[in-house]
C-alpha cells in the first residue's frame, strides 16, 4: 500500500521533477525553516502531497520533515492553525505551515512542516506488533490523538496504516499522519470509509465527523491485527460497497479471518455500519480501560424474498439497487417499465411506504424531464437516502459537495455535472428523502439554495465561480491572472495583484469572473452592488465597479499603498474618464489621475472618477449645451431655408422703405418750402 | 398662431377697389379745387401727370410705387403751387408755370426721383438683410463649434435618454461605496 501511495503521490501532483531538483536551493519557509525541494522524502509522502527534508535553522538537530499541499485542491488551513504547534500525543507534530513559492511547482503553495517520525509508517509493520500490545501500542495512542482533536473540533478523516507513523525505532508512540493537505477523506482508499461515504468518489466524501474516523480506526485495528487487507479478492471499490452493504461491513472485512477474542467487540462497536450505533471516543475509551459491553447485534439491511435483476447483478436488497442503478443508470428504464420496482418494493421487499415513494419518484422525474439520468438518481436516492448524490459521473455526500465541484472543475475543465446537480434540485431530494433530523442538513440545503441562485446568475462575480469559492472556503483563487500566487485569503489578494502587476502585460484587467467571485465569497461583507456595477453592460459603469471594488478590499484589508496595482488599474480607467462629457473636465481628470497613481491608493482614485457632484453637474451642463447646440442648428436651419421668402420679404420691405422715404422727403421739402415763404 | 388663407376671388383685378376710392379721393380734391382756384387745378392735373402715370402702371395691392412717385411728385409742385396761392392765384400765372422748363423739369423730375427710389430700395434693403442672416449664421455657427470643442460630437446627436435624470447615469453601487474607503 505504501507503494501504491508514493505511485499516486508522483500521479497526482503535478510536481515536475527533473535533474533541476538536484541543483534547486533551499526554501525559506519563515525566518527560522529550510525546505529542501532537492530531498524528497518518498517514505512520507501521502499520495496527493510530496514530503522532503525540512531544517530548523535555530537546531540543525531537530529532524523535520514538510509536506507540499497540492495547489489544485482546497487545504484544510483552518486545522493547520488550530494544530500548529499543538504537541498532541498521538498526533503528528505541525510545527509550522505557510504559503512559498514551491520551484518544482514553479508556483506558490503551502508547505506543512512536520516533526519527522523515524518509526516507519504502521504499514510498514503490519504483523509485528503482539495482539496483546495492541491496545497499548496502537489503540490507545490513536485514541488519545483523536481524543484531543476532537475537543479543538477536528476530525482526521485520513486514519489508515499508510497514515500512521512510530516517531521511533521503538515502535512504542504511534501518531496520526496528515490531515491538513487535501480535503477530508480525498486520499482514503473504499475499504477505510463507511459504507455512505465510500460510495461517493474521493472528490465528494465530505467533511464527516468523528464517527467516519472511528470507521477508519476500527479497518486500521483490523489490518493490524491481520497483519494486511483482510479483504484482498474484493479488488475494486465497487465490489468492497457490494460486499459491505449485503453483509454489513463486520462481517465483510472479517469473514473468516483469526481475529482475537477480545478484540471482537471493539471491532463490531467501529465496525458497525449505523453511525448512531458506531462507537464514539467515549466508549472506545471505555473500553480500553477494561469495562465490557455488550457486544452489538448484527443489523443487516431487510432482504427480499426474491432478486432482482439489475447492472448484472442480483439484488436481495435496496442498498445495493441504488448503488447499482447510479453505476448504471442507461439500464433505468427497465426498472420503471411495468411498474417493475414498485412492484419488487412492495411484493418481495414487502415495503409498500418505499414502494410508493419509489413510484413519486419516478413520476416527479418523468415529468420533471423524463432524463433517464435524472431518473436514476432520484431512484437510488429514494432506494438509499443514505448513500451520496449521484448523478451522471459526479458523486458527492451534501457536505462534499464542494470539493466535487472544484475537483471537476480543475481536473474536467468543466462544472457541468454538478452545476445540473444544482438546478436539477438533486439536493433538495436528498434532503427530502431523509428519515432523520439533523441541523446540520437544514443549513446545507439553505446553501445549497443560495447556490442555485449564483448558478441561475451568470453575470461577473456569480455563476460557477462564485459556487466554487462559497462551497470551498479554503481553495486558492484560481483566476489566471494570480493563480500561481496561490491566495487562500481576501488579504492575500492585493499584495498578490501588486506582484503580478510588476511581469503582466497591462492590457490585461486586472480582474476577472474568478477574482470577482473570489472576493464575494472571502470577503464578509454584502458586495453585491459592487459586482452588479462590476457586471455592468456600461463599460464606464464596469470600470468605475472594478475601482470601487478592488478599492474596497484594499481598504478593508489594509493592504497599504500598492504603486503596482494602482498603475495597473490606472491603465483601465479610460471609459470612466470618457463617460464625462465635458473636454475641460476630462482634461482636469487625465491630469490630476497620474498624481493619484503615484500615491498608489485606489480610493483616491475612484473617488477623483465617481465625485457624483461633479457628474450630476456634467450631465446638466451636457443638456444645456445639446440644448443650445439644437437650437442653434435650427435657426441656422430656419434661415437657410427661407432665402426665397427673405428675397420676397426684402422686395416688399424695400418698397415700402422707398415709399415711406418719399413721403418722408416730401414732408419735408413742403415743410421747408412753406416756413420759407413765411419767412 | 396659424393664419386663416387669404381667399382671392377669380377675376377680381388686384386692387380694383383701392383704385376706385383713389380715384373718388381725387375727383373729390379736384371738385374741391375747382370751386377754390381753377389755376390750382390746373396746375396740379398737369404736375402730377407722372403720378396719373404711376397709378396706371402700379397694379400692387399696397401702390407702393404711386406713394412713392405721388409724394416726390406733389413735392416737385408744391413750391408752384405754394408761389399761385401766395400771388394773385390767377389763371395766366398758372399757365406760366406750366409753360416754364424749369418749372416743369423741377416737377417732373421729383416724380422721377420717386421712380428711381422705388427701383432702387429694395436691392439695397435685400442686400442687407442677407448681410445680417448671413452674419447670425457665422455667430450660431461659431457658437456651435465652440459647444462641439467642450462637449464632443455628442452635443450634436444626443442618444435617447441623455437627458434623463442624472441618477440614470450614475452607477449604484459606487455611489455608495467611495465614501467608504475614504472615510
Amino acid at each position: 500500500m505504501a507503494d501504491q501511495d508514493n505511485t499516486e503521490a508522483q500521479k497526482a501532483a503535478p510536481q515536475p521533477e527533473t535533474a533541476k531538483a538536484a541543483i534547486m536551493p533551499p526554501v525559506k519557509v519563515t525566518e527560522r525553516y529550510h525546505v529542501m525541494p532537492s530531498s524528497p522524502l518518498p517514505e512520507l509522502s501521502t499520495p496527493s502531497a510530496k514530503a522532503y527534508v525540512a531544517e530548523d535553522k535555530r537546531n540543525t538537530e531537530r529532524k523535520l520533515f514538510a509536506l507540499v499541499c497540492p495547489p489544485f485542491l482546497g487545504p484544510r488551513t483552518g486545522i493547520m492553525e488550530v494544530l500548529k504547534g499543538a504537541n498532541i500525543r498521538g498526533v503528528m507534530s505541525l510545527v509550522e505551515y505557510t504559503t512559498v513559492f514551491w520551484p518544482p511547482m514553479k508556483q506558490r503553495t503551502i508547505l506543512v512542516i512536520y516533526e519527522r517520525p523515524t518509526g516507519g509508517r504502521l504499514l510498514d509493520h503490519l504483523g509485528q506488533i503482539n495482539q496483546h500490545e495492541m491496545v497499548r501500542r496502537v489503540i490507545e495512542p490513536l485514541c488519545h490523538g483523536l481524543q484531543e482533536i476532537a475537543t479543538r473540533g477536528v476530525s482526521h478523516r485520513q486514519i489508515r496504516p499508510s497514515n500512521l507513523y512510530f516517531l521511533d525505532g521503538s515502535l512504542d508512540r504511534l501518531v496520526l499522519g496528515d490531515c491538513t493537505t487535501v480535503p477530508p477523506g480525498y486520499d482514503q482508499p473504499v475499504l477505510f470509509e463507511t459504507i455512505e461515504r465510500g460510495a461517493a468518489p474521493a472528490a465528494g466524501r465530505g467533511s464527516g465527523d468523528i464517527t467516519d474516523d472511528m470507521y477508519a480506526l476500527g479497518v486500521t485495528i483490523l489490518f493490524t491485527l491481520i497483519g494486511g487487507n483482510p479483504v484482498p479478492n474484493l479488488r475494486t471499490d465497487d465490489e468492497i460497497l457490494y460486499a459491505k452493504m449485503q453483509e454489513g461491513s463486520y462481517t465483510s472485512l472479517i469473514g473468516n479471518e483469526p481475529v482475537p477474542q477480545n478484540m471482537l467487540e471493539a471491532l463490531r462497536g467501529l465496525l458497525s455500519d449505523d453511525d448512531h450505533e458506531r462507537w464514539s471516543l467515549e466508549q472506545l475509551d471505555l473500553w480500553i480501560n477494561g469495562r465490557r459491553m455488550t457486544p452489538l447485534q448484527k443489523k443487516s439491511a431487510p432482504k427480499a424474498k426474491r432478486t432482482i435483476e439489475y447492472g448484472g447483478r442480483e439484488h436481495y436488497n435496496c442498498r445495493t439497487l441504488s448503488l447499482a442503478v447510479s453505476r448504471a443508470p442507461s439500464q433505468v428504464e427497465k426498472l420503471v417499465k411495468d411498474e417493475t420496482l414498485e412492484t419488487w418494493l412492495k411484493r418481495d421487499l414487502e415495503d409498500s411506504d418505499l414502494a410508493t415513494r419509489a413510484s413519486n419518484a419516478i413520476h416527479m422525474a418523468q415529468s420533471q424531464s423524463g432524463d433517464k439520468d435524472v431518473m436514476a438518481t432520484r431512484i437510488s436516492i429514494v432506494l438509499d437516502p443514505k448513500l451520496p448524490i449521484r448523478y451522471k459521473d459526479c458523486g458527492c455526500m451534501p457536505d462534499g459537495f464542494g470539493t466535487a465541484l472544484a475537483h471537476s472543475i480543475m481536473q474536467k475543465g468543466n462544472a457541468n455535472t454538478p452545476v445540473e446537480i444544482i438546478t436539477r434540485s438533486l439536493p433538495r431530494t436528498w434532503f427530502d428523502s431523509q428519515d432523520t433530523y439533523n441541523p446540520v442538513y437544514v443549513a446545507l440545503e439553505k446553501n445549497f439554495d443560495q447556490l442555485l441562485k449564483f448558478v441561475q446568475e451568470r453575470k461577473i462575480g456569480y455563476g460557477v465561480e462564485r459556487c466554487l469559492y462559497e462551497t470551498n472556503p479554503t481553495l486558492a483563487c484560481q483566476s489566471p491572472l494570480v493563480v500561481e500566487e496561490y491566495i487562500l485569503t481576501i488579504k492575500e489578494l492585493m499584495p498578490a495583484l501588486e506582484r503580478v502587476s510588476a511581469k503582466i502585460d497591462k492590457q490585461k484587467k486586472p480582474i476577472d469572473r474568478h477574482i470577482v467571485a473570489f472576493i464575494a465569497a472571502r470577503l464578509n461583507q454584502n458586495v453585491d452592488p459592487h459586482i452588479k456595477a462590476v457586471g455592468d453592460d456600461r463599460e464606464e459603469i464596469a470600470t468605475l465597479g472594478m475601482l470601487s471594488l478592488l478599492a474596497l478590499v484594499q481598504w478593508r484589508t489594509k493592504a497599504g499603498n500598492l504603486l503596482g496595482l494602482t498603475s495597473w488599474v490606472g491603465a483601465h480607467i479610460g471609459p470612466a474618464i470618457k463617460a464625462f462629457h465635458s473636454k475641460s473636465i476630462r482634461e482636469e481628470m487625465e491630469k490630476e489621475a497620474p498624481i493619484l497613481i503615484r500615491k498608489g491608493n485606489l480610493a483616491d482614485l475612484f473617488n477623483l472618477l465617481d465625485n457624483a457632484e461633479q457628474r450630476i453637474q456634467d450631465q446638466s451642463d451636457f443638456d444645456e449645451a445639446c440644448e443650445e447646440f439644437e437650437l442653434a442648428e435650427n435657426e441656422i436651419k430656419e434661415i437657410d431655408g427661407g432665402n426665397s421668402s427673405l428675397q420676397k420679404n426684402s422686395t416688399r420691405i424695400g418698397q415700402q422703405a422707398a415709399a415711406m422715404t418719399s413721403i418722408v422727403i416730401a414732408l419735408l421739402i413742403i415743410t421747408i418750402t412753406f416756413l420759407g415763404k413765411l419767412w | 398662431m396659424v393664419k386663416a388663407p387669404r381667399v382671392i376671388k377669380k377675376g377680381q383685378p388686384k386692387g380694383g377697389g383701392g383704385t376706385m376710392v383713389l380715384g373718388f379721393l381725387a375727383l373729390f380734391a379736384a371738385m374741391i379745387l375747382l370751386l377754390v382756384s381753377m389755376a390750382s387745378l390746373v396746375l396740379v392735373v398737369f404736375g402730377l401727370l407722372p403720378t396719373i402715370v404711376a397709378v396706371l402702371v402700379d397694379r400692387s395691392a399696397q401702390r407702393f410705387a404711386f406713394l412713392s412717385v405721388f409724394a416726390m411728385n406733389f413735392a416737385g409742385i408744391f413750391p408752384h403751387l405754394l408761389d399761385l396761392w401766395m400771388g394773385s392765384n390767377s389763371m395766366s400765372v398758372a399757365i406760366d408755370t406750366l409753360t416754364d422748363v424749369f418749372s416743369l423739369f423741377t416737377m417732373y423730375s421729383s416724380a422721377a426721383l420717386g421712380w428711381v427710389l422705388f427701383a432702387v430700395t429694395p436691392p439695397i434693403v435685400t442686400t442687407v438683410m442677407t448681410f445680417i442672416a448671413q452674419r447670425r449664421i457665422s455667430l450660431l455657427r461659431g457658437a456651435q463649434k465652440k459647444l462641439l470643442a467642450e462637449w464632443g460630437d455628442d452635443v450634436s446627436r444626443p442618444e435617447p435618454g441623455a437627458a434623463e435624470s442624472s441618477e440614470e447615469i450614475e452607477p449604484s453601487a459606487p455611489a455608495g461605496e467611495p465614501s467608504a474607503p475614504g472615510q
